[in-house]
């Protein structure tokens, strides 16, 4: 007991991590729209009102007729008086059925909660894919990332959160029927409510913790459900669907995603199936305490305590109470897991996120250069360092090219410089300042990126190249040009509407285009952005012969005055650059200009000979 | 050809009431067939939870009965404890079958539901590569699993409790209409506009689905961007989240207003309906207290019916509900028996066996060769492979890609396949795998036509490195095992392709070697690779596989050249004997091959040997030279 007391969080933190929830419960599902919560609360209330009413205008109108029907005897006269004298409660009966069908029925009631569930989905989405773009890119680097981001998901989507509100609704009126019949039975002895209490806390308190061990294992569950849908995915998406054909993978994924499945399955089934006589026992002991409680009513009657209809009236309610319990556990587990749910999506929400604005504005235009500074970076998890201890300078207006072998940590590198990754160690400077200082979203605006895994867009083709520099999305003339520039002009004029054309096949309209023209495409969204330095990774990797001396020559026309970080296996390519760096293992180990390395015949001539050969 | 008829295949039209009826008895198959012992259980259970809180009520009524009767001093207090004996087991009982019954409804019916989405899942991986250019195969997928999730399965309790609710429903029409046999005809036509006008609107919630589909697989499309690891970096650079989550959120605003606007008309209509029906109820209790002030009907039985009254009203909705309900499903059901009948590879091409085709005689005429002794095994040379006058459209498309492309591939040699971006090569490598047919002109394989034979074992007996290839985020053993699943976990097997890839020197610095789980998703020991890295492992898929046909599209694009003269040096080992397709933008490795065509407007406009091609001076030798410049 002290050792478990010992290790959970101090009682201050946990309430105050439970009022923080409640606030962003408020503010996530009631405050989107209240009048589904006002709606809720006054139904709730009418709801708890209505029966009792009820019950005693059945019992009026009974003793109305009885009256009507006795005192005056059957005669045609009489009975229109018995006729009218029994209405008003008629009348009254009829509204009450209104009013709490009303209270109860879907028909409203659902209306009200599509209202609400759109704001709030809106609502969520809209945070949900802000804070996507908002976190560090390193982010997508833990595994925990994932499981915190859709599990967030879930909660919103698959489990609905905005559904359970009618939920709590009920559990107030049971908890408030449930009060009203201990009050009646405290009214014919105090040990009545005493013993149904101690029967409802057993089996409330087991109902709480079976819900916990479901709170644990879907917890835990969230590496499957990301697995569940991987592996659903290769077989019914299209970028897998060549290979599996070709390698006959089909039956292979379905086994796999059967196991996932399986697994998901057998956890939350042994659950289930183990609460039944986990259960038992705390659900015995309420009986025997309700048996208790029925024998010593009908003793008490047989001995004369207690008159038939007192005992009757007695005897229902409390059957009443032990329905309601049940109930009561079941809505008190779903409050709880609302409450998880709902922890879910905070905790995604909760995630820090990159500062772009904070630090210093960078200068407009590069002036003195770059320098990277013993920098060292080691991914989160490795233990080797993908760039150690690397030194050197990007001089403002220079062009570097960075070479080679794979794995060498070329993209990393470009990846720190642009603010994506922080160094591990080390610092990068521009212009003396550290980027660490410096304002990240002015700062990339300023660069130009073309990345070796550049993105295809199922948008249009305008988009496609638009989302370089948002302004020009509309701009026809300034898209033309960069397509011009990078040799795309030609891919979209054999699309069907030209720039207006979807690209991919999953949509309609859509029209898809062969690697090297996307490649085409991702040129031109760097070119439509004016920026001062350009990174370029392996930008022609998949272009033909052709266009890749199109594409360098346009480069080298651009590139006048601007600063340059080329990355390229084509080492032919590579000289075009000022400066040569040679990268292996994470290290520098070579750099100079291309007629400089040659002439020292170090590793880089060698590759360079290498790939000469190929052309002799 | 197969792209022609894959939407022309007989569709489900027939809207009406039988039309859709028909598909019940498939249904309740298709769910047997899933899962015979679930489905019985659900079934069973239903209907024994139906009835039983009709049994606890009598032994409520009886222990009451027996207790009055106790006190009264005319029955024996023994008795009422039995009774309250049998009652407390019933408390028992029940709390006993909630928890049996969450555990059945959640537990068989997540299987049965599971069980269904496979089904879907694997015909995903059996229909032809052309359907997956159709946006309306996706929609039609995304219908399918959205209603396995959310109509199915939720109609399916309302569906197996009609017994009990029907029997509750014929014992209470009879005592109503003892009173009057009117009244349980008023009550009755009470709750028919609701129920006609709740029918209505589920037709128009299926039909907005349906006009939903594609923009809410967009909108999942999008929010997938946005939220992986493959955009992020863009979306970082050009700062782009905002336009894309504004744009996915605008597509969500057009579903919003007519999701709201069907809701609305649906409270409107159900108002009127849930008006009419209250109304009835009233009628009916007016009715009552008339009988009894006229003392037609005693006072006594006033509570009796009005209890009974609401017990039918409840039963009756349900009745009429669980209706609805399958009608809902089969609505839903058949846009996913619709897909389940696409038509299916295998079924679409022949089946004749790859093993029965012998290679073609030195000097025999091709047509002559023999296919039906199925024992010749396949020749140690490689196939003989010839595109003969090949067109190709894509569906949807009027300009053809291919365009009356005729070329050979001999047996053993290996064809290197140059031309401009967007010139059809990767096309053509898709029709050489039988992954898309011709629309005119033939494919022969040992004179053999490709449509003839069974495109598994064709494929079985060929291996491809794609542009776009696949980067698994499984561990490094089984990203090369794929290619050959018999030898995914032969270590020794997989190590050899590795090596003759280059990808052995990359596994070996992973954490845990070949049980390291590729990407960084999944595993904290988990670990990303480079492009280039990559594209080892992909080409070690190939080699795995003891193919006769092997095609390489850009296979070495991101190595760096060390690893490049590396894998090509192997190359030449590994294709020994087998027949090559090689795809190239650097032509430097062209010449590696034993002939080079070069691919303009869809057709073959070159070919020969590289050193031919180069002395001609034509298309081939003027890209070549541009290339040749770098290094000069």
């Amino acid at each position: 007991m002290t050792v478990a007391a010992s290790n959970a969080p101090p009682l201050r933190d946990r309430v105050g991590k439970f009022i923080s929830l409640v606030r962003f419960g408020w503010h996530t599902v009631i405050a989107p729209w209240p009048p589904f919560a006002v709606f809720l609360a006054i139904t709730g209330l009418i709801g708890g009102i209505t029966p009792p009413v009820m019950v005693a205008t059945i019992t009026s109108l009974i003793g109305a007729a009885t009256v009507a029907v006795t005192s005056e005897g059957p005669s045609d006269t009489s009975a229109l008086d018995a006729v009218r004298t029994v209405y008003p409660w008629a009348l009254a009966l009829f509204g009450l059925r209104i009013i709490s069908w009303i209270a109860y029925s879907d028909t409203v009631q659902n209306y009200l909660a599509v209202q609400l569930r759109e704001r709030v989905m809106e609502r969520f989405d809209r945070l949900m894919l802000t804070k996507a773009y908002s976190v560090p890119l390193d982010s997508f680097e833990t595994v925990e990332f994932y499981d915190v981001m859709v599990r967030a998901h879930r909660s919103m989507h698959a489990w609905n959160v905005t559904s359970q509100l009618p939920h709590i609704q009920r559990l107030v009126s049971t908890i408030l029927g449930g009060v009203g019949v201990l009050w009646v039975l405290g009214a014919v002895h105090l040990g009545i409510p005493f013993l149904l209490l101690v029967g409802s806390v057993v089996v409330i308190w087991r109902h709480m913790k079976s819900e916990q061990e479901y709170v644990n294992v879907r917890q835990s569950q969230a590496p499957l459900w990301r697995r569940q849908y991987y592996w659903r995915n290769l077989l019914t998406e299209r970028n897998a669907a060549s290979e599996v054909r070709v390698f006959g993978l089909g039956d292979h994924i379905v086994k796999s995603w059967r196991a996932v499945t399986d697994q998901l399955i057998v956890e939350l089934s042994k659950l289930r199936r183990g609460e039944i006589p986990r259960a038992l026992p705390s659900e015995a002991i309420n009986v025997v305490l309700v048996g208790i409680v029925m024998g010593s009513l009908i003793v008490a009657g047989s001995n004369g305590a207690l008159e038939v209809a007192a005992f009757v009236a007695l005897f229902y309610v409390t059957n009443q109470y032990v329905t309601h319990l049940n109930d009561m556990g079941w809505r008190l587990r779903d409050l709880r897991q609302f409450f998880v749910e709902l922890g879910y999506a905070e905790e995604y929400l909760e995630i820090e996120e990159e500062s772009l604005e904070r630090g210093e504005t960078p200068p407009g235009r590069l002036l003195e250069g770059i320098r990277f500074e013993s920098v060292s970076f080691t991914y989160p998890g490795s233990d080797t360092p993908a760039l150690d201890a690397v030194d050197f300078e990007l001089r403002a207006g220079e062009s570097i090219a960075l070479v080679g072998e794979n794995g060498a940590g070329k993209t990393t590198l470009t990846k720190l410089l642009l603010g994506l990754y922080r160094p591990t160690s080390g610092r990068v400077l521009v212009d003396g300042t550290d980027l660490e200082d410096i304002a990240l979203a002015p700062w990339r605006k300023q660069i130009g990126a073309a990345f070796q895994d550049y993105m295809k867009y199922a948008l249009t083709a305008r988009e496609n190249i638009g989302l370089g520099d948002l302004s020009k999305v509309e701009d026809n003339e300034a898209i033309e040009h960069a397509a011009r520039l990078s040799s795309a002009q030609a891919v979209i004029d054999d699309l069907t509407v030209g720039f207006d054309t979807m690209l991919g096949k999953e949509f309609a309209g859509g029209q898809e285009i062969s690697e090297g023209q996307w490649q085409k495409l991702a040129i031109a969204r760097v070119y439509l952005r004016n920026a001062d330095i350009l990174v370029l990774d392996e930008p022609a990797s998949a272009l033909d012969a052709l266009a890749e001396l199109e594409v360098y020559r346009r480069f080298l026309e651009l590139s006048e005055g601007k600063t340059v970080l080329l990355i390229s296996h084509r080492l032919g390519s590579a000289r075009l650059a000022d400066r040569i760096v040679f990268l292996r293992r994470g290290r520098i180990v070579e750099q100079g200009t291309h007629e400089e390395l040659i002439a020292s015949g170090g590793a880089y001539a060698e590759l360079y000979e290498l790939q000469a050969e190929w052309y002799r | 050809m197969i792209q022609s008829y894959l939407w022309s295949h007989k569709r489900r039209d027939d809207d009406s009431f039988r039309g859709r009826w028909r598909n019940l008895p498939r249904l309740v198959k298709l769910l047997w067939e899933v899962g015979p012992k679930e489905l019985t259980t659900i079934a069973a259970f239903s209907v024994l939870s139906g009835l039983l809180p009709l049994g606890s009520l009598l032994i409520l009524r009886g222990l009451v009965d027996s207790a009055a009767g106790a006190i009264g001093g005319t029955e024996s207090i023994t008795v009422t404890l039995l009774w309250l004996g049998a009652l407390l087991v019933t408390i028992l009982a029940d709390s006993v079958i909630d928890k049996v019954h969450l555990w059945l409804a959640d537990d068989l019916q997540e299987r049965l539901k599971q069980g269904a989405h496979e089904r879907l899942i694997a015909k995903a991986g059996r229909i032809p590569l052309a359907m997956f250019d159709s946006p309306e195969f996706f929609d039609q997928l995304h219908r399918s699993q959205h209603g396995l999730d959310n109509v199915l399965f939720t109609s399916m309790r309302a569906i197996f409790q009609l017994p009990a609710r029907l029997i509750t429903v014929v014992g209470l029409l009879v005592f109503l209409g003892t009173a009057h046999f009117l009244l349980p005809l008023v009550l009755i036509a009470g709750m028919i506009p609701l129920h006609v006008s709740e029918s209505r609107i589920i037709k128009r919630i299926i039909a907005l689905k349906k006009k939903h589909s594609t923009t809410e697989r967009y909108v999942a499309y999008l929010d997938e961007m946005i939220m992986s690891r493959e955009a992020a970096s863009e979306i970082r650079m050009f700062g782009t989240g905002p336009y894309l989550r504004d744009r996915r959120m605008d597509l969500n605003l057009m579903m919003k207003k007519d999701r709201l606007r069907l809701a609305f008309e649906r409270t409107k209509t159900a108002l009127f309906g849930n008006l009419w029906e209250q109304l009835t109820y009233g009628i009916v209790i007016t009715g009552v207290v008339a009988l009894i002030a006229l003392g037609r009907l005693s006072i006594g039985y006033f509570a009796a019916y009005l209890t009974a009254v609401e017990r039918f009203t409840g039963a009756f909705a349900g009745v009429l509900n669980g209706f609805r309900s399958t009608d809902k499903t089969l609505r839903t059901v058949w846009d996913m028996f619709d897909y389940l009948d696409l038509p299916e590879e295998r079924a679409l091409s022949g089946l004749q066996s790859v093993s029965a085709i012998t290679p073609p005689q030195v000097g025999a005429p091709l047509s002559r060769v023999n296919t039906n002794d199925s024992l010749t095994p396949v020749p140690e040379g490689g196939l003989l492979v010839q595109f003969e006058d090949v067109v190709f459209v894509y569906p949807g498309s009027d300009r053809p890609v291919l365009d009356g492309l005729s070329f050979t591939l001999e047996p053993g040699t290996t064809l290197a396949l140059v031309g401009e971006n967007g010139a059809g090569k990767t096309t053509l490598s898709k029709l050489l795998l039988a992954l898309y047919r011709p629309t005119k002109g033939r494919i022969l394989v040992n004179g053999v036509d490709l449509a003839e034979i069974d495109p598994y074992e064709w494929r079985s007996r060929a291996a491809a490195v794609f542009q776009d290839y696949m980067r698994y985020e499984l561990t490094a053993r089984e990203n090369v095992g794929y290619g050959d699943l018999s030898r995914l976990h032969d270590l020794p097997a997989i190590r050899h392709a590795a090596m003759k890839s280059g990808a052995h020197d990359v596994v070996k610095t992973l954490p845990r070697q070949y049980e390291t789980v590729l990407g960084s998703a999944w595993d904290e020991e988990g670990q990303d690779l480079s492009t280039g890295q990559w594209q080892k492992l992909v080409i070690a898929r190939a080699y795995l596989r003891d193919a006769s046909v092997l095609i390489l599209d850009e296979p070495t694009s991101a190595l760096d050249a060390r690893t490049e003269v590396e894998v090509y040096r192997q190359f030449r080992d590994m294709s020994e004997g087998k027949s090559v397709l090689l795809i190239s933008h650097r032509l430097g490795s062209a010449r590696l091959a034993d002939r080079v065509a070069f691919l303009e407007n869809g057709r073959i406009v070159e070919e020969g040997a590289h050193d031919d091609l180069v002395e001609r001076q034509g298309r081939y030798a003027h890209m070549y030279s541009v290339q040749a410049g770098w290094y000069r």
